[in-house]
């Protein structure tokens, strides 16, 4: 009984500073409110039933992420699913940038405005436009801030996949955010449309 | 661009490493490199500034608050388990 209740005691205190991470996460995998709720809760119990495997002093947060990951993909990777671009097949880390800087004498902004311009909804929008794998990726390094050593544990992929996915996730989130910083009028353009 | 010094890197290794900078996975020896780059580069700066603050947009656009309750509901759950 004392050791159960240790055993538990544990697992909270491990798991209480992180689950406004597992939430938000959560929520941004399968965008909606309920299935965010659900996909925490098994999580947790997931975790909680197989924490006697967790080996102390190894990465807790990385550990329960992939628990979170793999119970996201094998249950609610269907609703998640999302009109997806596949139109995107070039793909350049610097996008954003290099468009400001061609675009810098038909626009008096300033490239950094264009991102305060861009913060909240653009940039949640263009998170729920990518792919999964991309969001996925965008979300363990960008918003939770893992290293790619531990994105790979998570996702069960080689460093140098992570390397890759990651950067053509952030060139796939950088054109769409340039689409919408046209389409909203934050930045003109000598081009016709927005992406080529 | 400067002149190379033999501990330099040019502006093409700087924003090949640009990514890897932010995302902190070099080593201190590669950052002080890519540091003293930047600091000599206009160029390579601004971009590296730019995308330092496009990290932080992002991660702060993306937070979601925990509904209430759930907290709670979690730990009474593994209590009864």
């Amino acid at each position: 009984m004392v050791e159960t209740n240790s055993q538990h005691d544990k697992f909270i205190k491990l798991t209480e500073p992180l689950l406004d991470s597992l939430y938000s996460t959560a929520y941004r995998m399968t965008n909606d409110k309920l299935d965010a709720e659900d996909l925490v809760q098994e999580t947790f119990l997931k975790a909680f039933r197989a924490f006697e495997r967790f080996q102390e002093g190894t990465n807790f947060k990385a550990w329960i992420f992939k628990i979170l990951v793999n119970a996201g993909i094998s249950n609610y990777r269907k609703k998640a699913i999302r009109p997806q671009v596949s139109s995107y097949e070039e793909f350049e880390e610097y996008y954003l940038y290099a468009k400001l800087e061609r675009n810098k004498f038909e626009n008096t902004v300033n490239k950094f405005d264009v991102l305060d311009e861009l913060f909240g909804d653009d940039v949640k929008g263009a998170l729920e436009s990518v792919s999964e794998h991309f969001r996925e990726i965008i979300i363990l390094a960008d918003i939770e801030e893992f290293s790619y050593k531990e994105i790979a544990e998570i996702l069960d992929i080689p460093i140098g996949t992570v390397m890759s996915r990651l950067s053509r996730a952030r060139s796939a989130m950088q054109k769409i955010l340039w689409d919408y910083a046209i389409k909203n009028g934050y930045v003109r353009s000598i081009d016709k449309n927005g992406t080529k | 661009m400067e002149q190379n010094d033999t501990e330099m890197i040019d502006c093409r290794e700087a924003i090949t490493k640009l990514y890897m900078f932010l995302d902190d996975e070099i080593t201190a020896g590669e950052v002080s490199k890519f540091k003293t780059h930047i600091e000599r580069c206009g160029h390579c700066n601004e971009v590296a500034l730019f995308y330092e603050k496009f990290k932080k947009v992002m991660k702060s656009s993306c937070g979601v608050e925990m509904p209430t309750g759930l907290k709670e509901k979690l730990i009474s759950s593994i209590k009864a388990a």
